[in-house]
């Protein structure tokens, strides 16, 4: 473990030099104990925002940089590094409406690629993509932005989500005033006395 | 120019307003919004009950439709053909069409969406709201829906209510608004198409207990309206029943 960590650092410090971008690590330890590491860069880079750097044995050394740019990864990822773009251009209307469609196309290509929909995290993702379905770039408030990233970090945390830990996430955006589910519209009139 | 409006009272929502503010057109919606804005908004548990009676009962219902189904059109095959009325059947394949219509939602995405309306609408469709205990203190209105072993979700406890299993002090609150159900009766005896709602009114300020179970259910708008505060204003959407009632009670009514 200490050898992949010493192997991620030096991974990263290189890449810093090379690419000027920001690096975030997160360490995942599957059932089988094969450990994977995440490596997410972001900011204008040529290596892919989300990529996933798979261990074959912790105990072997690996040869990250001949992986860089093989997309692996254990469960799909969301890129949180389009959140950051739309954090720092928030104030402007027109980058905000542009960076929140890639966002949710981003949501939208992840939920066309699950295999099985079902479970907590699946649920956590829907009721995600909802809630950014159900709103407008303009309408977007910072306190929602921040909701929305509050759950994608639950979200790429771990492959699995249990159920209460998916109610969170749908709670999480309901305090923020995101509707994480469908807008069911004209069924009122079914329920006149 | 926008109309003077007054924000000075506090504005009890019914059970209809609530359904109109979440279930409408968009237009309409937004002017239940509109009306609603910046006033502050409150609810009983009955209203709660009634909700969850009403809307979350037929999404846990169309759930396990689906759930026990292979498809979305198998599920609508059998809703046409057991549906117990054409209301409930409409509504279900309305609520089937617009969560699959989510881009191009199949199966098991409907079903998804059904449990996190099934499992966190109550607390979406109330979030502006403040919900305080009715005075029958309903315990049906405290009941949670849970996921079973086959994967479909019942409430827990079970939803009944009989006359025979005291869950509630409905008893006590047609006691406590004796004055005011008396005055109700007699404002209403006037009125020949509310001569079944005096017959059980009359049975019920008689003996309170009769107004457990299903009588319960026929006397909501009342028990609604006088769970309402003096300094609220009621909002509904039901002008046939709470327009009578209301002026009968001497209680502020705004009809959306």
């Amino acid at each position: 473990m200490a050898e992949n960590e010493n192997a991620t650092k030096r991974l990263i410090d290189q890449l810093r030099k090379e690419q000027s971008a920001s690096i975030t690590i997160q360490q995942t330890e599957t059932v089988t104990k094969t450990v994977t590491t995440k490596i997410e860069v972001s900011g204008a880079s040529a290596i892919p925002l989300a990529s996933t750097i798979p261990l074959a044995e912790p105990t072997k050394p690996y040869n990250f940089l001949s992986q860089i740019g093989v997309i692996v990864s254990p469960y799909p990822l969301i890129d949180e590094a389009i959140i950051s773009r739309l954090r720092e251009n928030f104030d402007d209307v027109q980058e905000r409406q542009i960076i929140f469609l890639q966002f949710k196309q981003n949501l939208e290509k992840m939920r066309e690629s699950l295999p099985v929909k079902k479970g907590g995290k699946d649920r956590a993702l829907i009721g995600l993509i909802d809630a950014v379905s159900n709103i407008k770039s303009e309408n977007l408030t910072f306190n929602q932005l921040n909701a929305i990233e509050k759950v994608v970090k639950i979200l790429n945390k771990s492959a699995e989500l249990h159920e209460k830990a998916a109610d969170e996430c749908l709670n999480i955006l309901i305090e923020a005033d995101l509707e994480p589910v469908p807008k069911l519209v004209g069924i009122a009139r079914y329920y006149e006395a | 120019m926008e109309p003077e409006r007054s924000t000075d009272h506090v504005a009890f929502l019914d059970t209809s307003v609530i359904i109109s503010k979440n279930f409408e057109k968009e237009n309409i919606k937004r002017k239940i919004e509109e009306k609603l804005r910046d006033l502050p908004k409150r609810t009983s548990t009955y209203v709660v009950m009634e909700l969850k009676r009403r809307v979350l009962k037929d999404l846990m219902y169309l759930h396990s439709i689906l759930l026990e189904e292979e498809s979305l059109a198998d599920a609508q095959r059998r809703l046409a053909k057991i549906s117990k009325s054409k209301r409930q059947l409409k509504m279900c394949l309305l609520i089937l069409a617009q969560i699959s219509d989510i881009s191009a939602a199949d199966r098991d995405e409907v079903l998804i969406r059904l449990e996190n309306m099934i499992r966190v609408g109550t607390r979406l469709y109330l979030r502006d709201i403040e919900v305080f205990e009715s005075g029958t203190r309903c315990d049906l209105a405290h009941r949670m829906p849970i996921k079973t072993d086959v994967g479909s979700y019942d409430f827990y406890p079970q939803w009944s209510c009989t006359r025979k299993i005291i869950q509630c002090d409905v008893d006590i609150f047609i006691n406590r608004n004796d004055s005011h159900l008396r005055s109700l009766l007699n404002c209403l005896l006037k009125d020949s198409a509310w001569n079944v709602y005096t017959k059980l009114l009359k049975e019920v300020l008689a003996d309170p207990s009769l107004a457990r179970g299903n009588n319960c259910m026929t006397l909501g708008d009342t028990i609604i309206i006088l769970d309402a505060s003096l300094d609220s204003v009621i909002y509904s959407t039901n002008r046939k029943d709470f327009e009578p009632i209301c002026r009968c009670l001497n209680k502020k009514l705004n009809l959306i």
